[in-house]
């Protein structure tokens, strides 16, 4: 009996000739109403549309900002199977996961009956240091776009990019297109819809190809936006920790297998609801206000994705990012559930399930994302409250203060080393080549192992953090190293 | 078979998209072990991961036409594919099937004798790839950026808001982990 990947495969193959009937089927239908036309109207239309098609390339130069919902010009696109204006519409709605502070950017184009998948981009705020978004964690999409295909294999696109107050137009290659602000983003941001043809745009893949314009910010006079230094980063940051009952297996960094929700800086508790439950999320260990934030932005410090009613519901905890602590900005298109005051609802485009949230003590927005009905999110909201809302300055652990030192000392004595990722109360371990190598500072001990053996390291000593609470590391050598190693190594770190 | 055996992507993807079954079965059976070896690594879950590893065929099909080669294989354009649709199906709490739908493809049921099969698949993943998942985002996005992207240090910089020094510190360590697992499976 053929298993799941081969039945797979055999749907997979019927569609590839459904889809060649259909694209001839198509081209010829054009053909037909073209033909149908009387001569000097079917003349008309053709240089309409070739007109449009160039026109739309020039149009871009100088060209405001279409409204974040509407219909794409019949001339711009030629949907598959049919003639009609496709709907399109723009959704900004607050990411949930703590560690990616900001507003995922949706388009999506067609009605129900007319499905067409969304171009989503999701992460980060426009800053004075970066006034025009770029998705993060996967940076090389830089807007958002919808691609739909055309006659010939081209597809035509509907993109917005979301910016600062600031940014009065956005350059994308060759084109300008001005902002406008809107009331379905979030306060103090401004936003870039257009049209692109075909020509300008490379075919809908999920990362950028090499060459996709970028999008640079201008101000009102045209040139280009000046930009605020970035902030300094701090390689020993806010740790994030994922936990689940899978975790383990492919969370990567932080990865906890556990059924119970870590501690972090903010924690719920759950009051009695029968079938809510738990199942997986993240924590993190600090939160910090976000540097150069021009409009509001929201920065979860909580998600916990929870089951109910044979629904996944993710819950977040959302702060005001700017000024950790204080009243949170409006949730964009947010608005108030009749019958049930306190909370607000808001629908995200066409996909099922939407968001609903209420305010908790003034400082923070409990948010339900999910399921299949307002009143489902409303009883999971109403079923958790919130247990712990840290929002004291992010104290960079002792462990990582001694490590910072121990990187200066090894680079002054001409070891390169290499500090990141997140460090907490864990012991650390350096793999040690010899002087003038790569020192690593590691997690986990097969982190390090992997890079002994990959590195033939001379040696590999294990620093302790729960020592450097007393102002020293400890060191125990694993293997023996060099003398003249142990004693600039020592030097450093104790 | 042996013509479509060695054919590069390219071509049995543009074959594909002119209508050759045959074509889009042979790259469908070329790269499915390693889509599902990603997928399975990122999410933790062979179910989610044989049900996107559909989805991802499906939207690499609806996009065959528009493919353009930048790297010998379609591996990496298929994994960022997978990467897209994973992340999506999480921000939407549901696994993402449009493209199927665009197919008017059935959504296949999963059975738990399935599970054996993605096992299998998951062995026969390149080991690589599925190390390539287990590391940190920001590790991986940059590794990604430089390596298969091959974009500059600066221009990762810039869409990252880090410095060339740290996206360098970074495709470092991916690197040297990514070896370590190599070796490891040797």
């Amino acid at each position: 009996m053929a298993d799941y990947f081969d039945r797979v495969e055999l749907h997979l193959l019927d569609a590839v000739g459904r889809r060649t009937l259909r694209r001839r089927h198509r081209l010829y239908d054009a053909g037909a109403r073209l033909r149908r036309l009387p001569r000097g109207f079917a003349l008309g239309f053709a240089l309409v549309v070739v007109g449009a098609s160039a026109a739309t390339a020039a149009a871009l130069l100088g060209q405001p900002s279409v409204a974040l919902s509407g219909r794409v010009p019949k001339a711009v696109l030629h949907p598959p199977g049919g003639g009609a204006p496709i709907p399109y519409q723009v959704v900004v709605e607050p990411n949930l996961s703590p560690g990616d502070p900001g507003w995922g950017v949706g388009v999506e184009l067609g009605s129900r009956r007319l499905p067409i998948p969304a171009g989503v981009l999701s992460g980060n705020y426009p800053s004075s240091y970066l006034p025009v978004i770029w998705d993060n964690p996967s940076p090389l999409q830089p807007y958002a776009k919808v691609d739909i295909e055309m006659p010939g294999g081209q597809a035509s696109s509907v993109a917005a990019i979301l910016t600062a107050g600031g940014v009065a137009a956005v350059r994308f290659g060759k084109e300008i297109i001005r902002t406008r602000s809107a009331p379905g983003l979030p306060a103090g941001d401004r936003i870039a819809v257009f049209f692109t043809p075909p020509s300008l745009l490379h075919p809908a893949t999920p990362l950028a190809p090499v060459g996709t314009p970028q999008a640079i910010a201008l101000a009102q006079d045209g040139h280009p936006l000046a930009r605020a230094k970035p902030p300094a980063l701090n390689p020993l940051g806010p740790q994030l920790r994922s936990w689940g009952p899978t975790r383990t297996s492919g969370a990567g960094e932080g990865g906890v297998s556990s059924a119970r929700p870590l501690p972090g800086v903010c924690e719920l508790a759950q009051r009695a609801l029968p079938g809510l439950r738990a199942q997986s999320g993240t924590v993190i260990s600090g939160l910090a206000r976000l540097a150069g934030a021009e409009g509001e932005v929201l920065e979860p410090c909580l998600e916990t994705v929870y089951t109910f009613q044979h629904s996944a519901i993710t819950v977040a905890l959302l702060l005001n990012g700017a000024d950790l602590g204080s009243r949170p900005g409006l949730i964009p298109n947010a608005k108030a559930v009749r019958g049930d005051p306190g909370f607000v609802n808001v629908v995200l485009g066409r996909a099922p399930g939407g968001l609903t949230a209420e305010l908790v003590a003034g400082k923070a927005w409990l948010v339900a994302q999910g399921g299949n009905a307002v009143a489902q999110r409303i009883a999971v909201l109403r079923a958790l409250h919130v247990a712990k809302l840290d929002l004291g300055p992010f104290q960079l652990p002792v462990s990582g203060h001694a490590l910072l030192r121990a990187e200066a000392c090894l680079q002054r004595a001409g070891v390169s080393t290499s500090i990141s990722g997140s460090f907490t109360n864990y012991p650390y371990l350096l793999t040690v080549k010899s002087l003038g190598a790569t020192v690593g500072f590691y997690d986990t001990i097969a982190d390090a192992r992997g890079d002994l053996r990959n590195q033939r390291a001379d040696a590999v000593l294990t620093y302790t953090a729960a020592v450097t609470r007393h102002g020293n590391a400890t060191i125990s050598w694993a293997t023996k190293p060099t003398p003249a190693a142990k004693a600039r190594l020592e030097r450093c770190l104790r | 078979m042996d013509r479509l055996s060695e054919a590069d992507d390219q071509a049995l993807l543009a074959a594909a998209d002119r209508g050759d079954r045959e074509a889009f079965a042979a790259f469908y059976r070329r790269h499915l072990a390693p889509v599902v070896a990603v997928l399975a690594a990122a999410s933790g879950d062979r179910e989610l991961a044989a049900d996107l590893a559909a989805e991802v065929f499906a939207t690499a099909l609806l996009a065959a036409g528009r493919y353009r080669p930048e790297h010998h294989s379609a591996l990496p354009w298929l994994c960022g594919i997978a990467r897209h649709k994973l992340s999506e199906s999480r921000r939407r709490g549901r696994a993402e099937n449009r493209a199927r739908r665009r197919l008017a493809m059935p959504r296949e049921t999963f059975e738990d004798a399935d599970l054996a099969r993605v096992d299998e698949l998951v062995r026969d993943g390149n080991p690589v790839l599925e190390s390539l998942q287990l590391l940190p985002s920001s590790q991986r996005d940059a590794v990604w950026a430089r390596i298969v992207e091959e974009r500059d240090y600066g221009e990762i910089a810039l869409a990252v808001g880090a410095s060339e020094a740290v996206v360098r510190q970074r495709v470092h360590r991916a690197l040297s982990r990514l070896r370590a697992a190599t070796r490891e499976e040797d």
